[in-house]
C-alpha cells in the first residue's frame, strides 16, 4: 500500500489548489446568479429569445437562468473542463513519471510487480479524483440550495456529479494509457491533453451547428451534459455504457503495454 | 547565433503542429458561418420590434453579434486560448528545460554570458509565434475573403493580431515563471490550468458583462465588441498588453542574471 500512499502524499498541494479552484468558480458563478436576480427579468427574458444555436453559443440552451439549478447549468460545463484537466494531468503524470524523474529502476528492482505498481498509482488517481468530486458536489449543492430558497436539488447534483465522475474517470484512463504507450513518456501529458481539448472543441462545434450532432460521440462533454442532464434528471444509460467500455478498455491498455514496454531508465 | 539555431530545431516539429492546428480551428468555424448566417434572420425579425431602450441595456451591439466579425471573434477566442497555451509553453520551457534535460552547466559554463542566452532564446520563441502567426493569418485570410462578399480587411487584421499580442504576454508570463521557480517537472500541467483559469475567467465577463474581469484575463484585453465598433485597439488594453510583456521580458534578464542555477536538480 505504500505506493498508494505515497501517491496520495505528493498530489496532496495539488489537490488542495484545484479545490480551491473549485470553490472559486462555484462561489463567484452562484454570486453572479443572484446579482442576475437582482436586476430583474429583462435580461433573461431577452436570452430566451435568442435561437438555439446562439444561446450554445452562450451555452444557455435549455436551461432556464432564472431559477437556480438552471443557472448552475451554465456553469457545469466549466467544472467538467477542470475537473477533466486535473484527472487528464493526473493521469499521464502518474504513469509517466517514473520515467521522466528517473525513478523506474529503483522502483522495479523492488519486489513488487508492475501490474501491482500501476494497480497502486490507479487507485491513487482514483482517490483523488473522487475527493475533487465530492468536494465540488458538497460546495455545488451548499451554494444552489442557498440560492433555491433552502430547497437542496439533491437529484440533480448527484446525477450532475456522476456524470462529471464519468468524465474524470475517462480522462485519468486516458493520461495514464498515454503515459504506459508513449516511447517518450515526457510527450504523455501533452498528448493527452491535446485530446482532451479536442473533445472540449468538438462539444463547442456540435453547439454551434446541429448537423454535426453525429459528432456527439467523440466528445464526453456531450454525453453528460449540464442542460441535458437537468431537463432529464437522468443520465443517458447507452453514454455512460459507452464511457465504462471506453474507460475499461483504456484501463486494461495501461496495464497491458506498460507491463511490455521497454522502459527508459 | 547557435544557440538560435539550435532552439528553432528543437522547436520545428511542435511549431508545425501548432500552426496545423490553430489554423485548421479557425477554418473550422468559418465553415460553419453560412449555417450560422441562416438561425441569425430569424432572430433579426424578433429584435426589430423591441423598443431600442431595452435593447441598449442588454449591451450586445446586436449587428456586430450576427456579423461575420462577431462569429470569427468567437472562433478567435478559442484560437487564442490555444495560442497562449503554446506561447505559455514555449516561455515556461525556455529555461527551465535546461535545467530538466540536465544541460544547464553545459550551458552556462560556454563563454558567452546569461543575458546573451536568453535574447537568443528569446529570439528563437518570437520567431516561432511570428511564423505561426503568419501561417494562420494567410489561410484564414484567405477563407474569410471566401466566406463573406465584404471584408474589411483592417477589422479583420485589428481582430487576428490579438493572437500575436496575447502570445506576446503569455511568452513573457512563462519567462518570469521559469526563471522564478525551482523545479518544473511538468510544463504542460502548469501551462493548461493556468490558461484555463484566465479562460474561464473571461468567460465570466462575457456572460455577466462584469468590466473589471476584462482586466483580470489577458485573454479579454482584445475585446471584439470595442475593435469591430472603433476599427481600432482599446488603447488602455493594447498599452497594458506590451506593458506587461516588457516588463516580464526585462524581468526575466535581471531574474536569470541572478538566479543561482544548481546543476543537479
Amino acid at each position: 500500500m505504500n505506493i498508494f500512499l505515497r501517491e496520495l502524499k505528493v498530489h496532496r498541494k495539488s489537490l488542495f489548489f484545484w479545490c480551491l479552484g473549485m470553490f472559486f468558480m462555484i462561489w463567484t458563478g452562484m454570486a453572479k446568479y443572484t446579482g442576475l436576480q437582482a436586476s430583474g427579468d429583462a435580461a433573461s427574458k431577452m436570452l430566451d429569445q435568442f435561437p438555439d444555436s446562439v444561446k450554445r453559443i452562450i451555452g444557455l440552451e435549455g436551461l432556464d437562468i432564472n431559477t437556480a439549478v438552471g443557472f448552475y447549468g451554465v456553469l457545469f460545463i466549466y467544472l467538467a473542463i477542470m475537473a477533466a484537466i486535473h484527472a487528464v494531468l493526473l493521469g499521464s503524470s502518474l504513469i509517466a513519471k517514473e520515467e521522466r524523474d528517473k525513478t523506474v529502476e529503483f522502483l522495479l528492482a523492488k519486489p513488487t510487480s508492475r501490474t501491482h505498481v500501476i494497480t497502486e498509482k490507479l487507485l491513487a488517481g482514483f482517490v483523488s479524483i473522487l475527493l475533487l468530486n465530492v468536494f465540488t458536489l458538497v460546495v455545488s449543492l451548499v451554494t444552489v440550495t442557498k440560492q433555491n430558497n433552502d430547497n437542496p436539488p439533491i437529484r440533480v447534483a448527484v446525477m450532475l456529479m456522476i456524470g462529471m465522475f464519468i468524465i474524470q474517470l475517462l480522462f485519468l484512463a486516458l493520461g495514464a494509457f498515454t503515459g504506459a504507450v508513449l516511447k517518450k513518456p515526457k510527450r504523455a501529458g501533452s498528448l493527452a491533453s491535446s485530446v482532451m481539448m479536442f473533445t472540449f472543441f468538438i462539444y463547442i462545434v456540435v453547439g454551434i451547428n446541429e448537423k454535426l450532432n453525429f459528432l456527439k460521440f467523440f466528445s464526453p462533454f456531450k454525453y453528460f451534459e449540464g442542460s441535458q442532464i437537468i431537463i432529464n434528471g437522468n443520465l443517458n444509460v447507452g453514454y455512460v455504457l459507452l464511457s465504462g467500455f471506453v474507460i475499461i478498455l483504456l484501463t486494461w491498455g495501461t496495464f497491458y503495454f506498460f507491463n511490455k514496454k521497454d522502459l527508459a531508465i | 547565433m547557435n544557440i538560435f539555431w539550435h532552439e528553432l530545431r528543437t522547436h520545428r516539429e511542435s511549431l508545425i503542429i501548432w500552426a496545423l492546428s490553430l489554423t485548421s480551428v479557425s477554418l473550422l468555424f468559418i465553415a460553419l458561418y453560412p449555417a450560422y448566417t441562416k438561425d441569425v434572420q430569424a432572430i433579426q425579425e424578433v429584435f426589430n420590434n423591441y423598443p431600442p431602450a431595452l435593447i441598449k441595456a442588454f449591451s450586445i451591439d446586436l449587428d456586430i453579434f450576427f456579423s461575420f466579425f462577431g462569429f470569427y471573434s468567437y472562433a478567435l477566442s478559442f484560437v487564442v486560448m490555444a495560442g497562449a497555451i503554446q506561447s505559455l509553453n514555449l516561455g515556461i520551457s525556455m529555461i527551465a528545460k535546461e535545467s530538466t534535460d540536465k544541460t544547464v552547466d553545459f550551458l552556462l559554463s560556454k563563454p558567452i554570458s546569461r543575458a546573451k542566452v536568453i535574447t537568443q532564446k528569446l529570439l528563437a520563441a518570437l520567431t516561432v509565434l511570428a511564423v505561426t502567426n503568419g501561417i494562420f493569418l494567410t489561410a484564414t485570410y484567405i477563407a474569410a475573403r471566401l466566406a463573406t462578399d465584404t471584408l474589411n480587411t483592417k477589422i479583420f487584421l485589428i481582430l487576428s493580431s490579438s493572437l500575436f499580442l496575447v502570445q506576446l504576454i503569455f511568452l513573457a508570463l512563462g519567462m518570469v515563471i521559469s526563471v522564478t521557480v525551482k523545479k518544473v517537472k511538468n510544463v504542460v500541467a502548469l501551462s493548461l490550468p493556468i490558461v484555463f483559469g484566465f479562460y474561464i475567467v473571461g468567460a465570466f465577463e462575457s456572460i455577466f458583462d462584469t468590466k473589471v474581469l476584462q482586466y483580470l484575463s489577458p485573454l479579454k484585453y482584445f475585446d471584439p465588441h470595442y475593435e469591430i465598433a472603433h476599427s481600432a485597439f482599446e488603447l488602455q488594453f493594447l498599452a497594458i498588453a506590451l506593458g506587461l510583456t516588457i516588463v516580464g521580458i526585462i524581468a526575466s534578464y535581471v531574474l536569470f542574471n541572478k538566479k543561482d542555477i544548481s546543476a543537479t536538480i
